[in-house]
């Protein structure tokens, strides 16, 4: 075989295996968003409802102490706003294998908890893994999101939100820095989630406050998701 | 690569394409069902957020 006929086979072998590359990445792509991701979300809507929802305080989450573990769930999170029917577990940590991936909404360990002082924050995807997040720039005020415990229902009400670069983990501070009117002694609660959708340049932050805790499910609530 | 693979496949153009097509959905349903859970399950990453 000619020499110069065997150096075109090389390079063409080496075209065709960077052509797979590239073909496997796209199908990657395609399986993580058309194929992974719907599954996820149904699996994590499907997984949070079989949690019975409680009219009465119950015991039917884990109980939030400092030795909770990654993973675990200890809460429920209802956002009309989403849907009428949105609700996903919030489990401790924010590592994704363990929580983000798997349950859904994971709670920033070094965050106060729901209705204790100070600030209660979550993160979730985006896109990807069910996006359980992925509605979070259509939140507005005037609108509630709802956290369900063993304690009772913490309704949180929308204040704020910001656009920042992934470095700004003060966001989530006891006093949120960034968040208008925050000062000692308030409940507020930060949202979240990677900004723009499809990258994680940057972060989009949520800030809510505390308006409403009770033992029962508040009545608006209820009535979006027809209890 | 590809063009060995064509030449070894048997039967006329028509069964060849089928025979290729039957690969590759063979191929993407192995990626799909266990390729890629694996490796996004391996190689999740933390976000910046943690603390």
């Amino acid at each position: 075989m000619p020499k110069h006929k065997r150096t075109l086979d090389v390079i063409g072998v080496f075209g065709e295996i960077l052509i797979t590359i590239g073909v496997l990445i796209l199908l990657y792509v395609v399986w993580q968003l058309g194929v992974n991701d719907p599954v996820v979300s149904s699996a994590q809507q499907q997984q949070a409802k079989q949690v019975p929802i409680s009219t009465q305080v119950d015991k039917q989450f884990e109980e939030p102490t400092k030795d909770l573990k990654q993973g675990k769930v200890f809460a429920k999170i209802y956002i009309p706003r989403f849907s009428n029917d949105y609700v996903r577990l919030i489990g401790q940590g924010t590592f994704q294998k363990v929580t983000l991936n798997k349950i859904g909404v994971g709670h920033y360990v070094r965050s106060q908890w729901p209705g204790e002082e100070g600030n209660f924050a979550v993160a979730a995807h985006r896109t990807s893994h069910g996006a359980p997040f992925n509605k979070i720039d259509t939140l507005k005020e005037g609108d509630s999101v709802y956290v369900e415990t063993n304690e009772g229902w913490f309704t949180y009400t929308y204040r704020q939100t910001a656009i920042v670069e992934p470095t700004a983990i003060e966001v989530i501070d006891k006093i949120p820095v960034g968040m208008t009117g925050a000062k000692k002694g308030g409940y507020y609660m930060t949202m979240t989630s990677c900004h723009p959708k499809w990258s994680n340049k940057q972060r989009i932050i949520v800030w809510l406050e505390l308006t409403n805790q009770s033992e029962v499910m508040p009545w608006e609530l209820k009535q979006v998701i027809g209890q | 690569m590809y063009r060995a693979l064509y030449k070894a496949l048997k039967g006329n153009t028509l069964l060849k394409v089928l025979q290729l097509v039957g690969m590759a959905a063979a191929l993407v349903a192995i990626l799909f069902l266990f390729v890629f859970p694996y490796i996004d399950a391996t190689f999740a990453e933390d976000p910046n957020f943690n603390a």
